[in-house]
């Protein structure tokens, strides 16, 4: 198939990569398939957060509108995040992933095995689109999921160890960096579970302009079923289905939490329905009086009031190998659970 | 910055305290005792150091100095407890074999152990105290490693000790160089004293002894090094903290906006008001956060990307809205210097500032406006006083008509000069006054200034004089036009100010090494002077000291004050000494640019001339001197008219100069003597008489010169009114655009003497239609019209890429001569510009410049073509006066086509009878076009208005509007047209078209002949109108297609084909009559 009928530009987040080397192996493929001064390719290593941002938006500024370009972000969630906030608002976009990061969340969509797929630079370059769900997070957009409360506040703490030990990380094999990797999030849990703080914040929450107002120590509002790793707390969350799958934690004890928490992020949310609520909606607002801790496809904001909007069918994500968005492997043990425990019809909802 | 930098190094030092306090542990294990000194004193680690303590035998020494226990610093409590914990494990894991197992066997496992340890409780403390030195972790792994090799290896404490100072001594290097030669002399020194007392001591000590008292000290020497360690680690703890602390206090404390970022650009510090600004209300919140993401609007990301992408220093001006308000925000930004890496912000909020810079921005506009309305109001209908006088003066005038009309020209200038100082200062206050360095002649600069200015003093009766070297360079580099006004307003200040006396400009200059020159011009007067405490107020805009007594004194206060702004623009400045009642001297300073060495003047043969020069007037006669001993030419002077005689009888002289007073005897002695001497009469006016040649005063070298090398000066300057141009063009097709009729007769009036085919409109929409219709040579395009300006009918032309207008000289025609509106003439597709009133010098360069040279039927200059009263060119649209009374020099240029305008315009006015139908509208709006610009041709506005109005209804379909109005407006278009009929006689001339006589062959011939003997005479466009005039119906089909072509050929200047065709229809016609 020609790829050249688009322009292909790489965003990489060079922190993804083990080494330096490897990124140059990865860039010199990229070489391969495209002429040494091919001017459908465009490279741009990224240099600090958000900088895809304005790289995207000045790239994109200097070519004819009616260009149709493939935006691909190499790297893990956050360069994904970045480069999906600096392709929204522009027409003939996909955007496409190649996925080198720890958790890689966005990709688990596709199924446990696209990962390898993903990564494989022709299949991208030949790849076909499927349309996809973004969520407006008011001034920012996310693909897959955004959390308040407890997980963003364990996600911040894991993200800050991680930069402290990201250099001495990077220079252990693979399963050692990935058990500090879980680890630091084990400890941002830890010091999350004990910050009453946050455990027990206030929000004001409107789901399509129904009042959930309360005391919560964790809202998950998913477009995609996985996040954290391994972890599918929406386990029934789609990207392409229009709706947002909302799961609200109301605040408890600790202990409880410590309990329960760990079966809410493995999707039985449904076990505890007087703790949990779920919901799948189109438009949430949530305001606190105290800051509020949002976490986005991984990345960490504070806001006090945030309106989270599904935009359905906005954006074209490249595909490999057909691979289409798939359910959570859990999801079909998640609906045969709920439907034993019979407090909450979890398939019909997960089915609309 | 510096405080994030002093705390990585304390996590380094502190990282290597836990790696030693293992060491020593591991050491101790050896001997009986050991000693801890002991400095992170948190309470939670001597917790677990007494812990140790009771659960094993080991003797500990706790020495706290407590340095760093501070309530503020709790984090560091964290840091306590995981060091307490691993250094407890350790401390029982290596104290409880040791009561059982041999040590040698275990010895390999202990330190296993204490490495792991050890290497887990220093990760955590990086983690917990997110360390941002890994180095130092890396350095500490490195000593521990090294240690335990050096253990294993050598075997031997004091190789041990040996390889441990080294590894100290690196890590030290880290910190501190000096820290580092410290430790490395200190341990030198201990190691020195435990080998030497441990050499005397063994000779009295058993070898158990011995070992324990080795073991002592080491224990001591280490301790010494922990204590240093701690201490060079609280030291920078504390610097550290106090560090932070006073960052944390300045951003808290602040009202910038600040924020500095780390490597990454994520926030290490924020200002409290930044983080309010972004509505972050826990600014501690956003540490570690990228900068982007504080933002919320797009552009504002993209803003803080450029800001941080910029490799050095940033510095813009924002503009952010919030609540709806406007604010304006001065963001600057730069990185850090040294070895710190990441980049500091700092926003500013500037609203005020900038609302009040756009308040004075939009005052500045509104006075600029003003101005140039101002500078447009009295700029036209200046242009019709000057100009009309212009034209008046090149006629035959009464005596004291030309006087007056001259005084009427002066005043006029006079006007426009103080409306040149209002936009002047106006600039010079914006800081949009501009030098435009440009090579000039400055003989030629010194001679305008001269010329301008002696006329006023010889009105005066002051005497006027010019000293300047002969050799001075004249080709330069700078702005001329500036420094002709420096000095044409100093010198005029000098001649307002002095009743009687002389007045003198001297000018001297001096070479610089980076080829320029500084020239100083001294302006001497003889006037009332200035007080030495009006002295510092001389230079002040409007400001005319001594009012009660210079109160008759005309000017507005400002020229003294431009030519000291413009004297320092151009890099000098102007002084003044003066005596109250003596009079002033003026020093201007000016810096220009050397071209070339040329001098002013040189006389080519010196000694073949010899002069006898015969003046009365001291002052004249010095300065006659001088410029003659300049030129080093020989002469001799009498100052009596006997000297005169006797020296001329005793010689011949080549020259003799002669002051006015002197001449008619002089001439007569001459005369008498036979001399064949040229005289030259010395006069302030500039007058010959009697045929005598006259030399100006003040006399200028050059002018000398070229009298000496027998070269004839050109005057361009013609100051009386222009009659003199450099050429005519009658085959030239201009085309004059403004909307004023005044300024269209004027400019119609100066560019008569060129004999151009002139063509004149009074919109843009009507100069776009006659462009199309005709080729014109040049066009002048007025700026300011109403519905189409100049600068959009100029764009259209532009546009029109496949037509000569794309190309066509047009040159702005505009009173608009404020400053900068030159540049926006050539950008928007003018050539050139030609202010209002129009200066004729100006004008006659302008046509030089843009007329095609092919064109152009060049007349001597000094015998220019001097424009005869009845003088007209082919004309084709005179401007009749109001009511249709047209003069009858216009009759004469213009009648033919003023009566086919009236044939039109009864044509059209056909339209008219009748109110129209729906479907007539087009008709009708094409003849209320052509009936508009023929009312517009004639001078009637008033009636040209109204049947614009007519048209507008036509163009809205109002047909109700038109049936009320149109019986009013036709019954006064009649009215006017028929006056126009009755005062040419056009009636006889429509009875022919009515009565549609048909032509005879004998008119043919007629016709034919008149045409021919016309264009011969190259009288192009009567020839045309000649033929024009033809009726159609008068002539058969065939007859009309060849005057056609006849008519195409005159008017594509094919003259030679024109007449070819004329006589081959004559030929025809003569045949037809035989």
């Amino acid at each position: 198939m020609n790829f050249f009928n688009k322009k292909h530009v790489f965003i990489i987040n060079p922190v993804s990569f083990k080494s330096k080397h490897d990124m140059d192996a990865f860039i010199n493929e990229l070489g391969e398939y495209f002429g040494a001064n091919d001017s459908n390719l465009f490279v741009y290593i990224s240099k600090f957060p958000r900088d895809a941002i304005s790289a995207i938006r000045n790239y994109m500024s200097k070519i004819d509108n009616n260009e149709r370009v493939a935006i691909y972000a190499v790297g893990g969630d956050g360069i994904l995040f970045d480069c999906l906030n600096g392709v929204v608002g522009l027409s003939n976009i996909e955007l496409g992933v190649i996925p080198y990061g720890n958790s890689n969340d966005f990709i688990r969509c596709f199924g446990d095995n696209a990962l390898e797929h993903f990564r494989d630079i022709h299949s991208q370059l030949i790849g076909s689109n499927v349309v996809c769900d973004i969520i407006d997070a008011g001034n920012n957009y996310a693909l897959n999921t955004c959390t308040i409360g407890l997980e963003s506040y364990a996600v911040l703490k894991a993200l800050d160890m991680h930069k402290s030990c990201k250099s001495v990380l990077e220079y252990m094999p693979k399963p050692i960096s990935s058990f500090f990797y879980n680890l630091m999030y084990f400890f941002g849990g830890v010091l999350s579970l004990i910050n009453d703080k946050v455990i027990n914040q206030h929000y004001k929450v409107t789901i399509d302009g129904e009042d959930f107002s309360g005391n919560y120590s964790m809202i998950n509002i998913a477009n995609g079923h996985s996040y954290g790793g391994d972890k599918y707390g929406a386990v029934g969350a789609m990207p392409n289905d229009g709706f947002l799958d909302v799961l609200l934690f109301k605040s408890t004890s600790k202990f409880n939490l410590l309990n329960k928490g760990v079966e809410y992020l493995y999707g039985k949310f449904y076990k505890y329905p007087e703790l949990i609520s779920y919901h799948r909606a189109k438009q949430i607002e949530v305001r606190s009086n105290d800051p509020l801790l949002l976490q986005l496809d991984g990345e960490i904001f504070i806001d006090t009031n945030i309106t989270f909007k599904i935009i359905p069918n906005t954006l074209n994500i490249v595909t490999v190998k057909n691979h289409q968005f798939t359910r959570n492997k859990k999801y079909n043990e998640a609906c045969d659970s709920a439907i034993r425990y019979g407090k909450n019809p979890i398939s019909d909802t997960f089915t609309t | 910055m510096e405080a994030q930098k002093e705390q990585g190094s304390t996590f380094f030092s502190a990282t290597v305290v836990v790696i030693v306090l293992s060491l020593v542990l591991a050491v101790a294990f050896y001997l009986p005792s050991f000693v801890i000194i002991f400095n992170y004193n948190s309470f939670l680690t001597v917790l677990g150091i007494v812990a140790v303590l009771l659960y094993t035998n080991i003797k500990v020494l706790l020495l706290a100095d407590g340095i760093a226990v501070k309530k503020q610093y709790s984090r560091y409590y964290r840091s306590g407890i995981m060091y307490a914990i691993s250094t407890s494990i350790i401390l029982v894991y290596i104290n409880a074999p040791a009561q059982l197992i041999n040590w040698d066997l275990i010895s390999f496992s202990c330190m296993l152990g204490v490495c792991f340890l050890s290497i887990l409780a220093v990760i955590l403390f990086l983690l917990l105290l997110r360390a941002k030195q890994y180095l130092s972790f890396l350095v500490s792994i490195s000593i521990f490693v090294l240690h335990t090799i050096a253990f294993f290896v050598f075997q031997n404490l004091t190789d041990y000790f040996l390889v441990y100072l080294i590894v100290i001594g690196m890590s030290a290097v880290f910190n501190s160089f000096k820290q580092a030669l410290l430790y490395f002399f200190c341990s030198n020194f201990i190691i020195l004293a435990l080998f030497l007392s441990s050499f005397f001591l063994s000779g009295f000590l058993p070898p158990m002894g011995m070992k324990y008292l080795l073991g002592w000290g080491l224990s001591g020497y280490v301790s010494i090094l922990i204590l240093m360690l701690s201490k060079f680690a609280a030291e920078k703890k504390h610097l550290a903290d106090n560090a932070e602390v006073t960052m944390n206090s300045l951003m808290s404390a602040t009202p910038n906006l600040i924020v500095l970022l780390d490597n990454l650009n994520r926030i290490s510090y924020i200002s409290k008001p930044l983080a309010e600004l972004v509505h972050i209300e826990e600014h501690e919140l956003t540490i570690g956060r990228p900068i982007v993401d504080l933002f919320p609007e797009m552009e504002m990301k993209l803003m803080i990307s450029e800001i941080i992408s910029s490799d050095g220093f940033f510095s813009k001006t924002i503009e952010m809205v919030q609540q709806n308000k406007v604010r304006h925000f001065r963001v600057l930004s730069d990185r850090f210097l040294g070895e710190a890496q990441g980049r500091f912000i700092d926003i500013s909020d500037v609203t005020q500032i900038m609302e009040a810079k756009l308040e004075a921005e939009k005052s500045n506009a509104a006075k600029s406006i003003f101005l140039a309305k101002m500078s447009h109001e009295i700029r036209t209908p200046m242009n019709a006083i000057i100009g009309m006088t212009d034209i008046i003066l090149r006629d035959e005038l009464p005596p004291g008509a030309r006087e007056n009309a001259m005084e009427v020209k002066q005043a006029g200038k006079s006007l426009i000069s103080i409306i040149n100082d209002i936009l002047d200062i106006s600039k010079i206050e914006s800081g949009k006054m501009d030098i435009c360095n440009e090579p000039y002649d400055f003989a030629s600069l010194i001679k305008d200034t001269v010329d301008i200015t002696r006329l006023k003093a010889a009105k005066k009766g002051l005497m006027y004089t010019f000293n300047v070297s002969s050799h001075m360079p004249v080709d330069l580099i700078g702005d001329e036009i500036r420094l002709r006004q420096i000095l044409i307003n100093i010198i005029n200040n000098a001649i307002k100010y002095t009743k009687v006396g002389h007045i003198s400009l001297d000018v001297e200059y001096k070479i610089n090494e980076d080829n320029t020159l500084w020239i100083f011009f001294k302006v001497t007067d003889t006037g009332v002077g200035i007080k030495q405490e009006d002295l510092k107020l001389l230079f002040n805009e409007f400001s005319q000291l001594d009012h009660s007594k210079n109160w008759r004194i005309e000017g507005t206060g400002l020229g003294l004050s431009i030519a000291k702004n413009l004297a320092v623009l151009m890099g000098g400045d102007i002084n003044v000494y003066s005596t109250y009642g003596m009079g002033s001297t003026f020093f201007i300073k000016v810096k220009q640019e050397l071209a070339s060495l040329k001098p002013l003047a040189t006389v080519l043969e010196p000694g073949t001339i010899k002069i006898l020069v015969l003046e009365a007037r001291q002052f004249y006669r010095d300065s006659v001197i001088n410029v003659l001993n300049d030129l080093r030419v020989p002469f001799v002077f009498a100052s009596t008219i006997e000297e005169f005689d006797k020296h001329l009888s005793c010689d011949s002289y080549s020259f003799v100069m002669v002051g006015n007073n002197f001449i008619l005897e002089a001439k007569k002695i001459l005369q008498e003597r036979k001399s064949q001497a040229m005289l030259l009469a010395l006069n302030e006016m500039g007058i010959s008489s009697d045929g005598v040649t006259s030399l100006t005063l003040p006399m200028l070298p050059s002018t000398l010169a070229n009298i000496f090398n027998k070269i004839e000066e050109v005057d361009e300057d013609d100051t009386t009114g222009g009659g003199n141009v450099k050429f005519v063009s009658p085959r030239s097709e201009i085309l004059v655009v403004d909307d004023i009729a005044t300024n269209l007769k004027v400019i119609d009036g100066l560019l008569e003497p060129y004999k151009f085919q002139l063509s004149l409109c009074k919109s843009g929409k009507d100069a776009l239609r006659f462009a199309k219709e005709q080729h014109f040579d040049l066009i002048f395009m007025d700026h300011m019209m109403p519905d189409m300006d100049g600068i959009e009918v100029t764009g259209i032309m532009r546009n029109m890429k496949d037509s000569y207008l794309s190309t066509v000289p047009i040159i702005a025609l505009t009173a608009n001569a404020i400053h900068g509106m030159s540049e926006v003439f050539l950008k928007s597709g003018f050539n050139d510009f030609l202010a209002k009133p129009i200066n004729l010098k100006r004008l006659d360069d302008l046509l030089d410049k843009w007329i095609p040279h092919e064109k152009k039927e060049f007349v001597p200059i000094s015998k220019g073509l001097k424009c005869q009263a009845n003088f007209h060119g082919p004309r084709k649209h005179p401007i009749a006066s109001e009511n249709g009374k047209i003069s009858k020099a216009e009759k004469q240029s213009g009648f033919r086509t003023l009566a086919d305008m009236y044939s039109q315009a009864r044509k059209c006015l056909e339209f008219f009878y009748l109110a129209p139908k729906e479907d007539d509208l087009l008709d009708f709006i094409k003849a209320a076009i052509k009936l508009r610009n023929i009312l517009d041709y004639i001078g009637q506005q008033g009636a040209s208005e109204k049947v614009d109005i007519l048209m507008q209804y036509a163009n809205k379909h109002s047909l109700e509007e038109i049936s009320i109005l149109l019986p009013l407006i036709r019954k006064e278009l009649t009215t006017i047209f028929e006056n126009v009929g009755k005062t040419y006689k056009f009636e006889n001339f429509n009875n022919r078209n009515i009565d549609q006589e048909v032509f005879s062959t004998s008119d043919w011939k007629s016709l034919l002949i008149d045409v021919r003997d016309l264009l011969m005479q190259k009288e192009f466009t009567k020839a045309g109108a000649r033929l024009d005039a033809v009726e159609e119906g008068t002539i058969d089909d065939d007859a009309t297609n060849q005057l056609n072509n006849i008519l195409y050929h005159i008017n594509a200047f094919e003259v030679e084909k024109a007449i070819v065709l004329i006589d081959d229809f004559l030929e025809e016609k003569i045949n037809e009559l035989f």
